[in-house]
């Protein structure tokens, strides 16, 4: 471990209130031009949440041209439109849709990335993406296939060879990103997850054990008295055990995929160095993390979504508050690199079928 | 007028320490280190406002600075958009925003209480059968697989009671052909279902249930009423324009926070549910009355219904109910 003192600590200056205004007027803005206002809307959200980002000094800055994203958008809702009438006059024809946009992914993943760093700038300078179709192919499809036929056990490196493709390929003007992770430390997260799940569903079945003997041999103590148990309260018994066995199962699903989500970003953003010597540090925490997503969930659902503003903001400063630059020398030297334009179909087309592009934010 | 500036030449990262000089009318002189050039101050772009962001200005080699306030040069730049100008005032003002939420709000209600069903009204009403059909095809399929299994009624049961619910539904006038089917459900337990196009289902648990076949003819018209309203379509155009609308104010359905938005989506589909139920219980009752059946029968089954699969009325699961409370539903029919 190198000492350096020089940190540079990311920063998120953004406010709850202030996006609020933003938000607002968006969503009224989309809803009475029918949606024709989301480019604008995304483009808008964007600038916000990049330019209150600031490392080093200096914030980001999100470039990309509503009318560009129009084009994608417009293009994917058509081609959305499509397949529901196809899909609901020829029951059946889903499975040909899911197949194509799966053989499409990998394109679609390389044009969304590119689109979105291209149009991503620090210092008036701008991030890129390579365009290596073949390499998304064969991460995508050909290790994403094996997914089913290996049970999910070839899973963790599936997840570490896509972060390393999304990384490998970035770059900031001229120089490189790179990622320094082994598949070892994936598969080290997802066995801790693992190692959870059985660990907790152990102690679990420790504790409810003897409740349920318990009611059992009351159940039998009654019927051999000749008592009559109290039906009402039996019903009550019964009818809450699975309902709370149901929601711990949930919470501790809820918990392991939180756990997976926060160790493998820190796992990523440890191990992301740019030009071969700057690195990154994230040290997000893990109950900190589950609180804020646990309570923003409560609280959106209690303020009917009026309180979204103020989740995103709360959880984009703590990731903003755990992340640092550790610069290894100078911060001046980046040169621009020539880049073509990009179309925003890629990421439009994410947009409307669902998908959570790029998995390092 | 000068102004200090950090400037970005936009082929490297460096940030240089500049001054920007506007004395010559039209233009701009930049200088920094022993760099020194002139714009026309009619290339310079600037972003558009967003929040109280500081705005950066472009020039038409590409490199950029950030200026604290962009009105001591708002004179010399090209005018932007008036309507950016006023989105811009919207958002940043909170007591506007408010304004803009309370308005937003309104529109919301507006779109999901009203707009939504009525679309989906005049949809429903205007799509060819074809499509009700083949749904209800596929449904019917799907039901078979998962929830019932083959009647136990005896065939005889079965042909008396299908001959006389299609007599009832013949004086209704109809044009939809009408299938009745019975099959056996412990899963769901009595009930009654109307899939789109005309298949009307009655659980073996239901028959058995009801004390008359006049209460049963009371269920048939309800699921009658259900099928000549074409609830199934209009229940699915009105719960997909809804999700679609979450969609919209939630920006992204992948984030895991927007599950909490989800409740509020769910809470809205069930209302549209119990409105529905409600349709087709107006339906019925009108069908009883005007037939000179009693609604007698029918209220005995509901009560019955209640005391089998009842849970307690309360302010709380009537929101989270996809039918009216039984209550409500028996005072209905006692009110006739």
């Amino acid at each position: 471990m190198i000492e350096n003192n020089n940190r540079k600590d990311f920063s998120f200056t953004g406010t709850a209130t202030e996006f609020f205004g933003i938000w607002i007027v968006n969503i009224l803005l989309t809803i009475l031009t029918l949606g024709f206002y989301t480019p604008w809307a995304k483009v808008r959200t964007n600038r916000y949440f990049y330019g209150h980002t600031h490392v080093a000094g200096f914030n980001f800055d999100y470039l990309a041209s509503p009318i560009t994203i129009l084009k994608g958008y417009l293009i994917a809702v058509v081609l959305f439109i499509i397949y529901i009438v196809v899909s609901t006059f020829a029951p059946g024809s889903e499975i040909i849709f899911f197949l194509l946009l799966m053989i499409a992914l990998p394109f679609i993943v390389v044009r969304a990335m590119a689109f979105r760093l291209r149009n991503t700038a620090y210092r008036n300078l701008r991030f890129r993406f390579d365009r290596q179709y073949a390499q998304a192919a064969w991460v995508y499809l050909g290790i994403g296939i094996l997914i089913p036929l290996t049970l999910g056990l070839i899973f963790p490196y599936f997840s570490y060879r896509t972060n390393k493709f999304l990384i490998a390929n970035a770059g900031y003007g001229r120089s490189r990103f790179s990622f320094e992770s082994g598949a070892g430390a994936f598969y080290k997260i997802y066995l801790i997850a693992l190692g959870i799940l059985i660990g907790v569903g152990i102690v679990v079945a420790i504790v409810m054990m003897p409740v349920i003997m318990q009611m059992q041999t009351a159940m039998e103590q009654a019927a051999q008295s000749g008592v009559e148990p109290d039906p009402a309260a039996m019903g009550a018994a019964m009818a809450g055990m699975p309902v709370l066995i149901y929601f711990l199962v949930l919470l501790l699903y809820f918990g392991v995929f939180i756990y997976i989500r926060t160790a493998i970003a820190n796992l990523v953003w440890n191990n992301v160095t740019l030009d071969g010597r700057h690195k990154f540090e994230s040290s997000l925490k893990l109950g900190r993390m589950a609180w804020i997503i646990f309570s923003n969930m409560v609280v959106i659902a209690l303020s009917l979504g009026l309180m979204i503003p103020w989740s995103r903001v709360r959880m984009v400063r703590y990731r903003m508050n755990t992340l640092c630059l550790i610069p290894e020398g100078d911060l001046d030297t980046f040169i621009a690199a020539k880049a073509e334009e990009e179309s925003a179909l890629g990421e439009e087309m994410g947009d409307v079928f669902d998908m959570d592009i790029g998995g390092i934010g | 007028m000068n102004l200090e500036v950090i400037w970005h030449d936009g082929k490297t990262s460096r940030a240089y320490e500049a001054s920007l000089d506007f004395n010559e009318t039209g233009f701009v002189r930049l200088s920094a280190d022993n760099i020194s050039l002139r714009y026309a101050l009619s290339d310079i772009r600037s972003t558009e406002p967003v929040g109280k962001l500081k705005p950066k200005i472009y020039f038409p080699d590409g490199s950029s600075c950030e200026l604290s306030d962009l009105s001591a040069i708002h004179p010399y730049l090209p005018k932007s958009s008036r309507l950016f100008e006023f989105i811009h005032r919207c958002e940043s003002k909170f007591i506007y925003a408010v304004g803009v939420a309370v308005l937003s709000v309104g529109i919301f209600s507006f779109l999901i209480l009203y707009a939504v069903p009525e679309m989906a009204r005049q949809i429903a009403n205007q799509l060819p059968p074809l499509i009700e059909k083949s749904l209800g095809r596929e449904l019917l399929e799907t039901l078979d697989r998962i929830v019932f299994e083959e009647s136990s009624l005896t065939e005889d049961r079965q042909a008396h009671l299908s001959s006389k619910f299609l007599k009832s539904i013949e004086v209704m006038d109809s044009t939809t052909e009408y299938q009745i089917l019975f099959r056996s459900s412990p899963k769901m337990g009595a009930n009654a279902l109307a899939l789109p196009s005309g298949i009307i289902i009655f659980t073996d648990e239901i028959v058995e249930l009801a004390k008359s076949d006049d209460a049963l003819i009371g269920v048939l018209a309800h699921e009658v009423g259900h099928i000549e309203q074409h609830h199934s379509i209009r229940h699915v155009l009105q719960d997909s324009v809804v999700a679609l609308l979450l969609v919209t104010i939630t920006g992204d359905i992948s984030s895991i926070s927007s599950i909490g938005a989800a409740l509020p989506t769910l809470m809205v589909q069930l209302k549209f549910s119990r409105e529905f139920e409600a349709e087709a219980d107006d339906f019925a009752i009108r069908y009883l009355i005007k037939n000179n059946i009693s609604t007698e029968p029918l209220l005995e089954l509901l009560k019955s219904l209640d005391a089998e699969y009842g849970e307690e009325d309360s302010m709380v699961s009537n929101y989270f109910s996809s039918h009216p409370a039984t209550i409500e539903r028996i005072k209905k029919l006692k009110h006739r």
